[in-house]
């Protein structure tokens, strides 16, 4: 069981929250240009790292914001969580 | 009140009286007004003031008895009051708040209020609830949302007794005050009558 930062609400249970996948995937600018390739790609192809990962929380039962975090997929450490329009912090061992 | 409203709850009243003892105690609150209020941050001390409480800070509510201020997110309240001041409190955020980008919605008919109170109101509350609630964590004048058996649910605490009111939606009320009767059984055991043990 995570307990999961929420940037207003403070530390609350993983049952609370809705995962909402990969962050930062800008919607394209003018997607009538796309091609079917790259609009699949937009619509469907994520990165699945094995380690630090950028997601979209979701907090469901509490106050119902969208909200990012910086979890490690393997052994489930948030190092940072921010809200929607905050700047990407780095991630743990990368330089800033 | 002459004209409490009937409520998913009051058929519940018997058993919810006959569970409460001395040590945990359970009833259902009088129906009370709901506005859901949001708006961006620059009008919500104006906000507070036209509804007469200070500005609930975060995870928190503000209250002056008859009417509370409930936290429930960055840019959203609940507002719990009298039935009967609910039109006139909207109209009254029309007037102090005009220009200002925000929404206060009538959601009256929105939840039923649950009150738990007594020495093991914690208790029967940590079995069925995930939030921290000892008053390290949690105490008089906090707020959370957050699920009680599973039902996602609104909880206060209204002072150190400790006294908990819990809003859920009316079609999950009758559940949960069932579910609240089953778990405060063990805390009114009767002593075992009979012959004392020789």
């Amino acid at each position: 069981m995570l307990l999961i930062p929420c940037p207003w609400c403070g530390r609350r249970e993983e049952t609370e929250f809705a995962n909402g996948g990969e962050a930062h995937i800008a919607r394209p600018a003018d997607p009538a240009a796309l091609s079917q390739e790259e609009w699949a790609a937009y619509v469907f192809l994520r990165d699945n790292p094995k380690g630090w990962m950028r997601e979209r929380w979701f907090h469901a039962h509490g106050c119902r914001r969208w909200f990012n975090l910086v979890r490690h997929t393997v052994t489930h450490e948030i190092a940072a969580a921010y809200p929607p329009g905050a700047p990407p912090p780095p991630l743990p061992g990368e330089a800033a | 009140m002459a004209d409490r409203h009937a409520t998913m709850l009051d058929g519940l009243a018997a058993d919810m009286a006959a569970a409460s003892g001395e040590a945990v105690t359970l009833g259902a609150l009088p129906p009370v007004g709901q506005i859901t209020f949001r708006g961006e941050p620059a009008c919500l001390p104006l906000a507070a003031a036209a509804f007469g409480t200070g500005v609930p800070a975060v995870n928190r509510f503000e209250s002056d008895g008859a009417r509370a201020a409930l936290w429930l997110g960055p840019d959203e309240w609940l507002l719990v009051l009298p039935r009967a001041e609910v039109a006139t409190t909207i109209a009254r955020f029309d007037m102090a708040l005009a220009g200002a980008h925000f929404a206060a919605v009538d959601t009256s008919a929105g939840r039923l209020g649950l009150e738990l109170s007594g020495p093991m109101a914690r208790a029967v509350m940590e079995k069925s609830c995930h939030i921290d609630l000892h008053p390290r964590a949690f105490g008089p004048g906090q707020v959370a949302q957050s699920t009680v058996a599973r039902v996602p649910a609104i909880l206060l605490q209204r002072d150190g007794r400790p006294t908990y009111w819990i809003f859920v939606r009316p079609s999950f009320a009758q559940y949960l005050a069932r579910w609240l009767i089953d778990a405060m059984a063990e805390y009114r055991l009767a002593p075992i009558a009979g012959p004392a043990p020789t």
